[in-house]
């Protein structure tokens, strides 16, 4: 029987239960006179389904009929869940929040700044360094490369607090940074939803050992 | 009062009309979640939150089968029941334990001697049918049970499991050859007239 195409498997089975179309039964009779294989097959289906049919069926052990206390009743949110739920919530809205700001922060950059382009490695490695070029600007106004890079007529005459601002503006990448270990926000996010959908289906299941008879 | 009566008083909350309904159906709901999880107090337990989910829903029954409705929301119930139980320990059938040492669990060394053999004999049947049934996967066992056991027509079970008709046909077949292979393993237990052809 295992040699049996699964067409002929398929069709042996319907037509055992009375499924097949009249035009497609009367051709598997016909290949049934023929084909010896074909009607083992057709006998071994019929007493597997046959032993099947003799299951008997068991008696419930109880009465499955809720109580009438149970009318209208519904277990509240456990107060811990929902805490756990609405933080779980937040921390994925600010992380994503900050993930947005950080790439149009990017893509800013990348298409405003050509210093940006020029210099890649910064922007994705380095963290301290504009900081630390902004803080030496206010102190002691020492040129960094970023200095040099602007045109002459823009950072020869302005007074040491524009120069500061126009640095600020130029290297936003620095505040748009985000902490690598904010990236495990998401799984926090999630293990707390995972914890507060047990608490949730733990009190459910005592709501129903409680609220159901067991006559 | 007639079943769509009962519904219809069940879904403005009449819990003495939704029990009746219950009564009506436990037995149905009952056999599939034993047949599909292969124990007792597991398929009580089912049942009883089955109808839980039953009564709470019934807002969302738009008419059609009830009966249909009712064994989607059986079988749904057994479906998270064996995800949650995955790693549930059961009951083997083979002779010996996984360490090799004699099951002294297996359902063929209860007492039997106050029974009379033709009940024992129907009970070794019955333990390995549901043996075999439990080895299928849970796509096949939900369609043979329903179809074979509950003796429900493909239409019917095609309602019950939102499945496309000529799905129903090829999970019916393929799960009727698996068991025929499987029920070949206990040629012995099996009645003359149902020994199949090795």
């Amino acid at each position: 029987m295992n040699e049996l195409s699964s067409r002929d498997l398929i069709q042996l089975s319907a037509y055992l239960d009375g499924e097949l179309r009249p035009a497609e039964a009367k051709r598997l009779e016909q290949r049934l006179a023929e084909e010896d294989a074909l009607q083992r097959a057709l006998e071994d289906l019929r007493q597997t389904r046959a032993l099947l049919r003799q299951m008997p069926q068991r008696h419930p052990p109880r009465n499955f009929t809720l109580k009438p206390r149970l009318r209208g009743l519904r277990p509240p949110f456990p107060r811990t869940a929902l805490a756990l739920s609405w933080a779980s919530l937040a921390i994925l809205l600010v992380f994503f929040i900050a993930l947005g700001s950080r790439l149009f922060g990017d893509l800013s950059i990348a298409s405003s700044s050509p210093m940006a382009v020029a210099r890649p490695m910064e922007i994705g490695g380095g963290t301290e360094e504009p900081m630390m070029s902004i803080q030496s600007m206010e102190g002691t106004l020492t040129p960094t490369p970023e200095i040099a890079y602007f045109p002459p007529a823009e950072t020869a005459s302005p007074a040491p607090e524009m120069r500061a601002m126009s640095l600020e503006e130029s290297s936003p990448v620095s505040e748009s940074r985000l902490p690598s270990w904010w990236f495990g926000a998401p799984i926090v996010s999630l293990l707390l939803l995972g914890i507060a959908f047990g608490l949730r289906r733990a009190q459910l299941r005592a709501f129903q050992r409680r609220f159901m008879s067991r006559d | 009062m007639d079943e769509l009566s009962l519904i219809r008083a069940a879904q403005q909350g009449d819990l003495e009309a939704f029990n009746r309904l219950v009564l009506a159906y436990q037995g149905m709901l009952f056999n599939v979640a034993l047949r599909i999880l292969g124990d007792e107090d597991l398929a009580a337990d089912v049942t009883q939150e089955a109808f839980l989910s039953a009564f709470r829903g019934l807002h969302a029954y738009r008419g059609g089968s009830f009966k249909a409705w009712l064994l989607r929301t059986i079988t749904n119930a057994c479906y998270d029941e064996l995800r949650r139980n995955k790693r549930r320990p059961t009951i083997s059938l083979e002779p010996e334990t996984e360490e090799g040492e004699e099951n002294e669990n297996a359902p063929w060394l209860a007492d039997t001697t106050s029974i009379p053999q033709q009940e024992i004999e129907q009970r070794e049947l019955e333990h390995a049918i549901q043996h075999c049934l439990e080895s299928l996967p849970m796509e096949f066992r939900t369609v043979v049970v329903l179809a074979d056991i509950q003796g429900l027509d493909y239409r019917e079970v095609a309602l019950a499991l939102r499945l496309p008709l000529g799905t129903v046909k090829s999970r019916l077949a393929r799960a009727r050859l698996r068991l025929r292979d499987c029920l070949q393993g206990f040629w012995e237990l099996l009645p003359t007239a149902f020994r199949l052809e090795r």
